[in-house]
């Protein structure tokens, strides 16, 4: 399975040596979301194994992050500004979030941990993310009792208090990252890419051109079929979001799982 | 107890007892939600009485010569604790074998009709690997001479957790995940046989810890013995520290061969005398004899009696961690030792059990910036000031007591530079270190990472003096084995008495030993199928690629499963002491 991390040189990211550091990319996150997400159904899961995998998260993140940021800036015009801050204030949440369910489970000071949030400049993730969406999805199609949560986001998406979004910077991001990746074709000229057409199978990309103040307190939710709905329609308007009253229990249950946690 | 040919067997756990006795086949079996009584079985007739809907339970006649084994079906599941689901369906042919923490239900019919199907079962002390073969099905009338039912409920295996020799070796402790400490004790060396060394049997068997629960937490804290140090010996009485994840125990092993008798103040069969009616000394009388003929008073005198080997709690030092304790280590002023948790390091007096002097605090004050965390520590082993941490950035830190009360800031900082050429995702992780020894002359140490020993000096902190890789070929599989955890494992280390070798622990059962001084390194295999009396262990080695040679094993094939994590070597003399999983082997060179 995967080798060593190799390290990525820009000219290399358009050919197949960046695929196969995508693909390592992707599996790490993959393993490391996968670990973090059953650590935290655990009652105590061991701090150094949290604390490992947290960082290794945090690393592919940085290195996502490093390597399209020498990509990224011609290719503005798919990263509005909003989009940009979304995307900074839905990063920040992300490490914060992480430690504060990584470390709110059984330890002290879990108070006010995930209302912290720290600023950073950097923007938008790479097809990365889309990876990640890919398996929120296949852990939809599990069934899952559990309440989403998801990598990179915030954990709690609790209507009015003004904190991360999720799912509308997700699909911002791809979108951006994309632009940058594959450099400057259209949105739909996305869609032809094969290598990332599956790992946008699963984005809510509802509300992506729309009015982002609408989705100020958008819960993830996925239903799938919906999403796939709304595949074709990236360069469109959004369409309807999925239903409200299931994304209230999602975030009820959100809410309730972090309190019984801390 | 044990099953032997004449088929008696006593099995008592704690959630079922079974007695099945002897060739004439009448057995018991009472658990807590049935209970199965057999009578007598003539040679086709079966009598079987079950208490319980879902179980049925057929037994016959145990006679004969040979005991073998072969499963059944199992309908229901006789208890509801009996966690590992997939145990008690119906199963066929497979090998049986019991997690750390699972429970089985096992029914066994022997059939002599049946062609030589066969189970072993072996016992350790309280592991089971029952072989299943064959099915059979349960209600079946079986016109064959002996039929024998046999239920069991297997208590959880106890995997050993540490190993620790005492500081002459005389002494051997394990401790395993069931809180049980065990002791061996070197046979002192016959004169019949003066080539051979002194063997390591059983000396005391105490159960330490015990599960707890956390109630403000809810959390149940686990009797997983983590570390066992024993402190020097100042007296005939050997005192060692045991501790789980949150408490800290002090034991006295103590010996007693000699018991009183005679007693003023007790009677014969120990009920104690009425003080007040005690006016003189006791008279004994002589036995057997019509008339008592009255010897002159006598006070109690101390008579031979059966070794008896007794471990009591001496101290508990208890509540001064919040997170889990991964290291203690005795000080070399033998009045003072220290322990380890993920953030905090705190300091005892071995007399004192309510307060600590916490010495080290590495908890951040967001918790959301934790990114390091303490993995191991140890003292010194002559400046009773110096004791170095390490961490899970592959980083350690050595402090001097004398320098303030809180040793937060070190006086040395031992960090070898990353090389870029290696770096990947993983990199922080297999530089987190595992464990660290001082050397016995207290002027090395030695740190464990995932893939490497590492030798340092302690006056050299840019990088270390000797790198042994331990298991290079797995750093291409590094992302498998993060995927099975594998990669978490906490390999430890130990040196030689003279610190000219140093050894450490693998997959697949093996270990590995480095001579320091001709730099050569051997790996071993801990197996039961290499293990005759005085056989000699045949180096092993892993094929890394190309063409597999004889003997080579390929990556591939290694056993993750069958890890050695602990390790131990004698202070003076060349055995060892080597953990694998739920078995101890115990290792000595060999005298020309």
């Amino acid at each position: 399975m995967g080798a060593r991390g190799l390290k990525r040189k820009l000219h290399e990211c358009e050919e197949g040596g960046g695929s196969v550091w995508e693909n390592q990319l992707q599996s790490v996150l993959d393993i490391s979301w996968d670990k973090f997400q059953r650590d935290q159904a655990l009652v105590e899961p061991s701090l150094r194994r949290s604390v490992l995998i947290n960082n290794t998260l945090r690393q592919v993140q940085s290195e996502v992050r490093t390597s399209l940021s020498g990509l990224c800036s011609p290719r503005k015009q798919h990263s509005p500004l909003r989009a940009q801050h979304e995307l900074r204030s839905q990063r920040e949440c992300s490490p914060a979030d992480l430690d504060a369910s990584v470390f709110s489970v059984g330890m002290e000071d879990t108070g006010d941990d995930f209302m912290a949030w720290s600023t950073d400049e950097d923007f938008s993730l790479s097809s990365a993310i889309s990876a990640i969406l890919k398996n929120l999805d296949s852990a939809l199609d599990a069934g899952p009792s559990v309440p989403q949560r998801f990598p990179l986001a915030s954990v709690e998406n609790i209507p009015g208090d003004g904190k991360c979004r999720q799912s509308v910077t997700f699909s911002h991001m791809v979108e951006s990252c994309r632009a940058s990746e594959v450099g400057g074709s259209s949105m739909s000229g996305f869609l032809q890419d094969a290598t990332i057409d599956d790992l946008l199978l699963d984005i809510d990309t509802s509300g992506f051109d729309g009015d982002v103040s609408g989705f100020g307190s958008r819960t993830f939710s996925f239903p799938a079929d919906e999403l796939v709905r709304y595949l074709p329609a990236l360069s469109s308007s959004p369409s309807a979001p999925s239903s409200p009253g299931s994304r209230e229990m999602h975030e009820l249950e959100h809410i309730m799982d972090i309190l019984v946690r801390s | 107890m044990m099953v032997t040919r004449t088929c008696w067997f006593v099995l008592v756990t704690r959630t079922f007892w079974f007695v099945l006795v002897t060739r004439t086949c009448w057995f018991v079996l009472v658990t807590r939600t049935c209970w199965f009584m057999l009578g007598i079985a003539g040679d086709q007739d079966l009598l079987v009485y079950a208490g319980d809907q879902d179980m049925l339970v057929i037994a016959g006649v145990g006679g004969g010569n040979d005991f073998q084994w072969c499963f059944s079906q199992v309908k229901g599941a006789i208890d509801e604790d009996v966690a590992e689901a997939d145990n008690t369906s119906l199963l066929s042919e497979r090998e049986l074998r019991l997690g750390p923490r699972s429970q089985a239900v096992v029914i066994c019919v022997v059939k002599e009709s049946e062609a030589c199907i066969g189970a072993g079962v072996s016992v350790f002390p309280m592991a089971c690997v029952v072989e299943v073969r064959g099915t059979v099905a349960a209600n079946d009338h079986l016109p064959c001479l002996f039929v024998c039912l046999f239920v069991c409920l297997f208590v959880p295996a106890d995997i050993i957790s540490t190993v620790e020799f005492n500081y002459s070796g005389e002494l051997l402790a394990t401790g395993d995940k069931g809180g049980r400490v065990v002791i061996f004790q070197r046979e002192l060396e016959s004169k019949n046989r003066p080539l051979s060394r002194g063997e390591y049997n059983v000396y005391s068997t105490f159960q330490s810890h015990e599960p707890e629960f956390d109630y403000l937490k809810s959390l149940e804290i686990e009797e997983k013995i983590n570390k066992i140090r024993w402190l020097p010996q100042q007296n005939a009485a050997h005192f060692l520290l045991s501790t789980n994840d949150k408490t800290i125990k002090l034991w006295k092993i103590s010996e007693r061969d000699k018991r009183a008798e005679g007693y003023n103040l007790k009677d014969e069969d120990g009920r104690l005398r009425d003080p007040f009616r005690i006016t003189t000394l006791r008279a004994s009388f002589k036995e057997r004899s019509l008339i008592p003929i009255v010897s002159p008073p006598q006070v109690p005198v101390l008579m031979p009696m059966d070794l008896m080997v007794e471990a009591s709690p001496r101290r508990i030092f208890a509540n001064a961690h919040t997170y889990h304790i991964n290291s203690i280590s005795v000080n070399s002023d033998h009045e003072t030792y220290l322990s380890a948790d993920d953030l905090r390091i705190n300091l005892w007096h071995l007399e004192i059990t309510d307060r600590s002097f916490n010495i080290v605090d590495i908890k951040p004050a967001n918790m959301e910036e934790l990114t390091e965390v303490i993995t191991a520590a140890e003292c010194h082993p002559h400046q009773c000031n110096v004791f170095v941490y390490s961490s899970s950035k592959g980083t350690i830190r050595l402090c001097d007591m004398r320098a303030a009360a809180l040793c937060d800031r070190h006086s040395k900082f031992f960090e070898e530079p990353e090389d870029p050429s290696s770096r990947s995702f993983f990199s922080e992780i297999i530089s987190s270190i595992s464990d660290v020894k001082f050397s016995h002359s207290g002027r090395y140490m030695m740190t464990r990472d995932y893939l490497s020993v590492k030798v340092w000096d302690l006056n050299m902190e840019n990088r270390p003096v000797e790198t042994y890789q331990v298991h290079e070929y797995l750093r291409s599989k590094l992302c498998s084995l993060y995927e099975n955890d594998c990669i978490f494992d906490k390999f430890e280390c130990c040196w030689n008495g003279s610190d000219s070798a140093i050894m450490t622990g693998s997959y697949n059962n093996f270990f590995r030993m480095f001579d320091r001084n001709t730099r050569r390194d051997i790996t071993l295999e801990a197996s039961r199928e290499n293990s005759k009396p005085r056989a000699m262990l045949k180096p092993r080695k892993v094929c890394t690629g190309g063409k597999r040679k004889k003997d080579e094993i390929s990556v591939d094939s290694l056993d993750f499963n069958k890890k050695i994590l602990h390790t131990a070597w004698h202070p003076k003399e060349n055995v060892i002491a080597v953990a694998a999983t739920n078995n101890l082997y115990i290792f000595q060179d060999k005298i020309n």
